[in-house]
């Protein structure tokens, strides 16, 4: 378990304020954000008891507006890859990027993530996968397990 | 985008299964983040990156870039201690953004737009 002295969680939650919301959420591909306390309890549990984000390329599958993205970068990772499938999501995104200054750290793709297993180079690439993907409740059933059997393809088990 | 998302990326398009990487990058726009705003010069976290790199994709695209950085032949132990080198790729992976182009793939020549800093890989129902 990593030292947990200086951390404070509220300095935490507002480093995740700036985080614009969806414009117009896309109730078909699932968007919803996650709010800024409840990630910011999540990755305080990535970081501190799993050592899952600080020098890690980490993956963010369905990073919609950015949320988990930008929160990884409050714990020095390596890399950050966020892909999606939405145009409109990803504008949002690039543009809280922008405004938390974090270009430097994440790459952002438009693509279908259910296509990358059949792509070779994302095989074992990253340390660590963080998604909030759709469920598979709107006309979409099985996407869930689709998306984890991905994460399971991209990420490093050793 | 960065390089090290082009080092990764590869033609999906039904049917195209080699000779499909690296893709060919033509970068129309890009900036160089000033030093606010990037990642200070970090050689372990360089070194980390190295790793994952696919060394003759990034040597061969840099080569056609005229940006005026040459990467070696190999990638050696030696290599990724010294510093000239890691500022190269300090340039290549954290501060340099390619924001508009395209990338072209070597077999099928499908072109993928960058756009906004976004490469967009998305195919058509066509060609899945």
């Amino acid at each position: 378990m990593k030292k947990i002295s200086a951390f404070k969680l509220k300095n935490f939650v507002s480093y995740l304020s700036c985080v614009e919301e969806f414009e117009n959420p896309n109730v078909k591909l699932e968007q919803y954000m996650t709010p800024p306390d409840i990630t910011a309890n999540m990755f305080s549990i990535f970081h501190f008891e799993e050592d899952a984000i600080e020098s890690k390329t980490i993956a963010d599958f369905c990073c919609g507006t950015g949320m988990y993205s930008i929160a990884s970068t409050y714990f020095k990772p390596d890399k950050v890859f966020g892909f999606d499938i939405d145009t409109e999501a990803l504008q949002t995104c690039t543009e809280n990027i922008e405004n938390a200054e974090l270009v430097d750290q994440i790459e952002l793709v438009q693509c279908n993530i259910c296509e990358i297993q059949d792509n070779p180079r994302f095989k074992d690439y990253f340390d660590t996968v963080i998604m909030n993907p759709p469920f598979g409740t709107k006309n979409n059933e099985g996407i869930d397990m689709k998306l984890l059997s991905t994460a399971i393809y991209v990420r490093i088990f050793s | 985008m960065k390089l090290i998302t082009h080092n990764i990326l590869m033609c999906n398009k039904k049917g195209c299964t080699t000779n499909n990487f690296p893709l060919k990058l033509v970068a129309t726009n890009w900036k160089d983040l000033d030093t606010e705003n990037a990642q200070q010069y970090n050689p372990a976290l360089l070194q980390r990156l190295c790793e994952k790199i696919e060394w003759n994709a990034l040597r061969q695209t840099v080569s056609t870039l005229n940006w005026g950085v040459n990467l070696p032949e190999q990638l050696s132990a030696e290599l990724v201690q010294d510093e000239a080198f890691l500022q190269d790729l300090h340039l290549l992976l954290v501060k340099r953004q390619i924001v508009e182009g395209q990338m072209v793939c070597p077999n099928c020549e499908r072109v993928y737009e960058i756009k906004n800093g976004i490469p967009n890989m998305l195919l058509r129902e066509d060609e899945v």
